[in-house]
């Protein structure tokens, strides 16, 4: 008796964990269902009927509407997507944290999103209480449907020169404080280092280096 | 891959040749949380609890009642092996010693769970990949020596290399977690 509960003991204890993980992962799935129903539901009801028409009626609604920010995971991958409207214009940072990176820019007219960036990268998509649509970058696609950022989540960008080579970053902040950036030195992208988001600052090689939050009026560097 | 043609020759019944067997499964273990954690794109939700501000704060707090066990699992350990000077073990030390160890391990896996499902095999940082390798590394050393334990004849630094790595393991997903989230947002429920 006490010889089989030892030889078992171990295993049971192994079987508990299993039973434990699996029912908590399948809570998990349930609430993140829910959760994709609820942001779904909440994306069709105000982006067809209230911004569609009013923008038909009017051709520039733009100076009203609000700068606003989204970022989030594309659709089945690391990597991260933030796009920036404010009136009219619109400024998006597609990054995996490791050496696709791509900056983006153009307009957000009617909830809809129309951006370009070097080496042929396009966004297309629309906004509302979502940003979502495509992004192409190099020979790849993704699909997003991000929701909006509040600071400090959002997207941030440097640009200087450290000790002569020219730094550019850029920071995805998520809302769970994960940031996922690149810094690409004279060319040369590699993981970001940790910006702090409460002084906006970043050590590059020891060398502190500002970073400003980016909003479509933001034109610096582009 | 090692342990792929590891697993395939025949396990001696005795010996070193006994923990063969539940290395290569620990070290599927460890790939499969990987693949999982790196292919399953994160969803950042999963279930929170009731009386705690955020599911990372529920998260530290296991991990840290882990650790507590985890120090336990050690300290009695060490009493079994006699290597505390002037303790001899009591007769309960044994069963103190697995039911810590399970308490223990069953505080980490709604961590494991939340971590794998929400936010994945991260690599964005030093911090955030060594805290996913050794997650990895943590299951895989914990199913090997959960697998090794009915054995007999295993040669006697099997179990405290093995319970080592695991407290190892363990202290050092803690500090690249919840220590890193107490310097980072303060100690908060």
């Amino acid at each position: 008796m006490e010889k089989s509960v030892r030889h078992k003991g171990p295993l049971f204890t192994l079987l508990a964990g299993v039973v434990l993980g699996a029912v908590l992962l399948s809570l998990a799935m349930t609430a993140a269902a829910r959760d994709t129903a609820k942001r779904n539901a909440a994306v069709a009801a105000p982006a067809s009927p209230s911004v569609s028409p009013p923008a038909s009626a009017a051709p520039s609604p733009l100076a009203a509407a609000p700068a606003v920010t989204y970022a989030g995971r594309v659709t089945g991958s690391h990597a991260t997507v933030a796009i920036a409207v404010h009136g009219g214009h619109a400024i998006a940072y597609l990054c995996d944290g490791k050496r696709i990176e791509a900056w983006l820019k153009g307009t957000a007219v009617a909830g809809k999103l129309a951006l370009t960036g070097a080496g042929a990268a396009r966004l297309t998509g629309t906004y509302g209480h979502l940003a979502t649509g495509a992004v192409q970058a190099g020979s790849r696609r993704w699909t997003f449907a991000v929701a909006v950022a509040t600071a400090p989540s959002g997207l941030y960008r440097a640009a200087t020169k450290v000790r002569n080579a020219k730094i550019v970053a850029g920071w995805i902040v998520l809302a769970d404080g994960t940031q996922v950036g690149i810094l690409t030195t004279d060319g040369r992208p590699a993981t970001a280092p940790r910006l702090d988001t409460g002084s906006r600052t970043a050590s590059v090689n020891g060398t502190p280096v500002t970073a400003e939050a980016v909003d479509a009026a933001s034109t610096s560097g582009f | 891959m090692a342990s792929q043609t590891d697993a395939r020759a025949k396990p001696a019944s005795t010996g070193a040749g006994a923990l063969i067997v539940p290395a290569a499964i620990g070290a599927a273990v460890a790939l499969t949380l990987g693949v999982y954690g790196r292919v399953h794109s994160p969803t950042g939700i999963a279930v929170s609890v009731a009386g705690f501000s955020s599911p990372q704060t529920v998260k530290v707090w296991l991990a840290t009642a882990a650790i507590f066990f985890a120090l336990l699992q050690i300290s009695s350990a060490l009493v079994m092996y006699g290597k505390v000077p002037g303790v001899t073990a009591p007769r309960w030390i044994g069963t103190f010693h697995r039911w810590s160890g399970r308490t223990a391990f069953l505080l980490t896996v709604p961590v494991l769970v939340h971590c794998l499902y929400a936010f994945g095999f991260a690599t964005y940082s030093t911090r955030t990949l060594a805290h996913s390798l050794l997650g990895c590394v943590f299951f895989g050393v914990f199913t090997a020596k959960m697998l090794s334990l009915p054995k007999r004849g295993l040669p006697g630094w099997a179990l405290p290399l093995l319970g080592g790595l695991v407290f190892a393991a363990l202290v050092g997903l803690w500090l690249t977690s919840a220590f890193w989230f107490f310097t980072t947002s303060g100690v908060k429920l």
